[in-house]
């Protein structure tokens, strides 16, 4: 995973959740975001497939417990469709 | 976090039982997870129950009936998804489930729909919309047949003090019985057709499913062998309507005494469940069921009804339209077989017989 996919998912996850960047980090979790809530991680991904032209299976979404861990799986997403 | 869905299993009751007793404490709700294990009743189209679990604790759950539907002009399996509830609602943790839990449903059958729901503003129909999926309201229509006797016992209105006193008030001076003489127009007297309660549902009404499909945007496929299934229960009153000697309709009605009910109380209510006809027949159909419905001396005839030529005959029977909390969400891969969605919205043949039936009612 590259530092600035990281970058760009904290910058998205910021705008969709409504919080300053500084709040999101890799291991920001929906217990440390009050807004982080069930319909905000649906609007979450959906911000991300849209801009990455990528679809989330759910056991990929079952493991995305943090902003990190998104970067992580979107990440490996991005190069298998790249291989 | 390792989230598997898997079919219910008889050995995961134990972990059921668990999470009912979380959600009861956490979510402060009285809904429970059924502890027996799944078993499908002969009464019933098959449903699949599903459990998302994480180290053998369930974490939610959702139950997946699969039917054939008329679409568009062409007959196809779609999905009506039930139920889905996640421990998100609760625990942070899980604010992923949900969505988990949906595209699972979606993997299982892309063409879904979930129906009911309440409020627009509740959590799911929220979750629906943001993943694009398709909402609209179906209409609820009213009629009220006691007027005193529903002011005594409408729960959504009398949810203050000072509209309780009001509403009694009205209900005591015959000013309600007034006002829904003014508001609700007569039951036009009609002698066109016969109506016959039977037992069950025959030749008759696949031939009339024949004559009516093409005039419907959307409908679950109402043969007699589908019929039978899903109104073999004995509180289903069947009603066979006739236009000289020739079927033209059916109608699937309740008439139930309400006890404490959470929004009608302890009234009489008759509920106009499930129904078919030939288009130029129903507004006659829809008079005789009214009719009979009061005859019965229910307090209330109820009904949701997606297609216009329902809605409209049911207001030209005097029915009023309420707020409805009877939603209809299609997933974007049914919604697509609708497009253009304007065109084909008014011919949806939804209503309380679609989904998980009449509950509750």
């Amino acid at each position: 995973m590259t530092a600035h996919l990281l970058e760009e998912v904290r910058t998205l996850a910021a705008d969709v959740l409504g919080v300053p960047r500084s709040q999101v980090q890799g291991d920001s979790t929906p217990e440390h975001i009050e807004n982080w809530d069930s319909i905000q991680h649906v609007s979450l991904m959906i911000a991300i497939e849209e801009q990455f032209g990528v679809e989330f299976n759910p056991d990929e979404i079952g493991h995305m417990e943090s902003i990190g861990k998104i970067a992580e799986l979107l990440s490996g997403k991005l190069n298998t469709r790249t291989d | 976090m390792n989230i598997r869905i898997e079919p219910y299993a008889p050995e995961h009751v134990p972990a059921v039982k668990s999470f009912n007793e979380r959600w009861e404490t956490r979510a402060g709700s009285a809904f429970r997870l059924s502890e027996r294990p799944p078993a499908t009743p002969r009464s019933a189209l098959p449903r699949e129950e599903y459990l998302a679990l994480d180290d053998g604790e369930v974490r939610g759950s959702f139950s997946l009936k699969r039917q054939q539907f008329w679409i568009n002009g062409q007959t196809m399996e779609i999905g009506n998804c039930q139920l889905p509830i996640s421990e998100g609602t609760f625990n942070p943790a899980y604010a992923n489930l949900g969505m988990v839990l949906l595209r699972h449903a979606l993997s299982l059958q892309k063409r879904l729909f979930c129906l009911g729901m309440g409020s627009r503003q509740n959590r799911l129909p929220r979750l629906l919309s943001a993943m694009g999926w398709k909402l609209i309201d179906i209409p609820f229509l009213f009629r009220v047949n006691h007027p005193a006797r529903f002011m005594r016992n409408i729960v959504p209105l009398r949810r203050t003090l000072p509209r309780r006193l009001a509403m009694d008030a009205m209900a005591a001076s015959g000013a309600g019985w007034l006002g829904f003489r003014a508001l609700q127009a007569r039951i036009p007297e009609s002698s066109s057709v016969a109506v016959e309660t039977v037992s069950e549902f025959e030749s008759w009404a696949d031939a009339l499913w024949d004559r009516c499909q093409s005039d419907l945007s959307l409908s679950a496929v109402r043969t007699s062998s589908v019929l039978n299934l899903l109104y073999a229960d004995p509180r289903s009153i069947r009603l066979k309507v006739s236009r000289d000697g020739v079927v033209v309709g059916w109608v699937v009605l309740r008439d139930t005494q309400m006890q404490n009910h959470r929004y009608f109380g302890n009234l009489r209510v008759a509920t106009i469940v499930d129904a078919m006809a030939v288009p130029d027949a129903i507004p006659a159909v829809v008079r005789a069921t009214s009719r009979i419905a009061e005859q019965r001396g229910v307090d209330l005839t109820i009904s949701n009804q997606g297609h216009e030529l329902w809605v409209r005959s049911l207001r030209h029977c005097g029915f009023l339209s309420g707020p409805s909390n009877y939603i209809l969400a299609m997933s974007p891969a049914m919604a697509a077989l609708l497009e253009p969605l304007a065109t084909h919205q008014s011919r949806l043949h939804i209503n309380r017989g679609d989904g998980d039936g009449p509950l509750d009612l």
